[in-house]
């Protein structure tokens, strides 16, 4: 077996080992190896760090390779180990010479027909009272749409910051919808 | 690291919209990275802030200040940036809708508003049917056709032999005349205009001997039968009487011309040669029913 390959098995192993140690069902340890991931990542842009996805999944692996060796010993939220190493891997990122960063470009007509197109299918999916609630709540004016988020509040019988609540919650399921679309 | 889970620091709206744009001070921010590497519920209030703050950056509503720190601290990641992408599609997209709904028409103009692709098509269609409808009608219905333009009536040909007419100024030799082989005589009758052939023809015009004074000479042919031909003016709509009687008063011919539809231009009849002595004679035409009402009168001269 060549050593690439070895390092990937060995790799493949420690992220099993990873996933059974945050949580023995895998579709939980699946759903907390995403949410720590996805906070990582917000905590190393906070930073003002310009890679925060590649450190964190730096740290993730860094984590998988210990898991073997702590699993058996580490008490606690297995977040905040993360987040331990995370500062490990930030702190070396910082000593490194700093790398350019690469320039902006916004996205192609393509991409933006792309997005339009993945957008109508996930707004045809949702609901025809999620509809009804995303589509008012995304006013154009601003004027407009504080006047218009406090009627629509006053029509469904909720606060206004429980109308923010429930349209932020469909606004995620569309992006949801919307990656999975542009993944296809 | 280590983060105290028990800190002061209130995760405010407000402070997680300094995390996200990485402008908290370094206490807070060690503060609030505690609480969101452990916290469930502050993970979902992060996660609809990054929302708002790219809707918010989507709809131009941020400062300049913010935006740069959005553009540095915020936008640099791949899922981030899909989130942006998603808001302006959606802002776009939505406010549009709502644009179209919330702003009624103005009046029914709005609905005649024959700039609309809506009613181009219904004229296109509307333009299509009448070429359908009248390529059916051409091909299917020729009857139709028929009716709105008559049929052209051709007349039957016939042999015909060419008049002279005696346009003869005053003092002037007599008037050559076609003669061809003679027929025996039938009876005295009206014909046809096309029963003319093989048959001397005189023709009278109504101008060439308007009056007495000017009477054309002419030789009768050496036939049977003279066969007249008194071109005159106007429709002969009405049964018209045609007297031929020499200048003393006497009858030489008298025949009745029945009124047909189309003017021909012209009135035939046949004389028996014998009947015509040297002289002066007259033809005059009236209305059969009557007499008095002159329609023509034509003079010519046997020598």
């Amino acid at each position: 077996m060549s050593p690439a390959r070895k390092l990937r098995t060995l790799e493949q192993a420690d992220f099993d080992r990873l996933l059974n140690w945050l949580d023995s069902d895998p579709e939980v340890a699946g759903t907390l190896y995403e949410k720590i991931r996805w906070r990582l990542i917000a905590i190393l842009a906070s930073r003002g760090c310009h890679v925060p996805e590649e450190l964190a999944d730096e740290t993730i692996d860094r984590v998988a390779r210990r898991v073997i060796d702590i699993r058996e010993t580490y008490v606690g939220d297995k977040a905040i180990y993360f987040l331990g190493v995370m500062n490990n891997v930030h702190h070396e990122y910082l000593k490194r010479r700093p790398q350019p960063r690469t320039v902006e470009v916004a996205a192609s007509v393509e991409e933006k027909e792309r997005i339009h197109l993945c957008l109508d299918r996930c707004l045809e999916k949702l609901s025809p009272h999620a509809r009804q609630i995303i589509e008012r709540y995304y006013a154009e004016n601003k004027r407009a749409r504080i006047n218009l988020r406090r009627r629509i509040a006053s029509e469904l019988g909720v606060t206004a910051s429980n109308l923010r609540l429930r349209a932020l919650r469909i606004r995620e399921k569309l992006q949801v919808c919307i990656d999975s679309c542009l993944e296809t | 690291m280590t983060t105290s889970q028990n800190s002061d620091l209130k995760p405010t709206d407000e402070v997680i919209r300094g995390f996200l744009l990485g402008c908290l001070n370094a206490a807070d921010q060690e503060e609030f990275e505690g609480q969101l590497i452990s916290d469930e519920r502050l993970h979902e209030r992060v996660r609809h802030a990054e929302f708002q703050l790219a809707d918010e950056f989507a709809g131009e509503q941020i400062g300049r200040i913010d935006r740069h720190r959005f553009l540095k601290n915020f936008l640099v990641t791949t899922e981030r940036k899909r989130i942006v992408a998603a808001s302006e599609a959606l802002r776009q997209s939505l406010s549009l809708a709502i644009d179209a709904r919330a702003i009624p028409p103005a009046s029914w103009r709005h609905l005649f508003d024959f700039r609309k692709s809506a009613w181009r098509y219904a004229f296109g269609a509307l333009v299509l049917l009448f070429l359908i409808g009248s390529f059916w009608l051409v091909t299917k219905e020729r009857k139709i056709i028929t009716y709105v333009i008559p049929k052209r009536i051709f007349r039957r040909p016939a042999a015909t032999v060419t008049p002279q007419e005696t346009h003869h100024p005053p003092n002037t030799a007599p008037p050559e005349h076609r003669e061809s082989a003679a027929s025996p005589p039938g009876h005295e009758a009206l014909v046809s205009p096309g029963d003319s052939a093989q048959k001397p023809v005189v023709v009278l015009s109504l101008t060439a001997g308007g009056d007495v004074s000017q009477a054309s000479s002419m030789s009768l042919p050496a036939a049977d039968v003279v066969r007249f031909q008194l071109a005159f003016e106007g429709d002969r709509l009405r049964p018209l009487r045609i007297e031929l009687n020499n200048l003393e008063g006497q009858s030489v011919f008298f025949a009745e011309a029945p009124a047909i539809e189309k003017n021909y231009g012209r009135i035939d009849f046949d004389v028996p040669a014998n009947r015509f002595k040297s002289g002066s004679y007259q033809i005059r035409v009236s209305e059969a029913d009557n007499a008095e009402q002159e329609v023509a009168r034509y003079y010519f001269r046997v020598p």
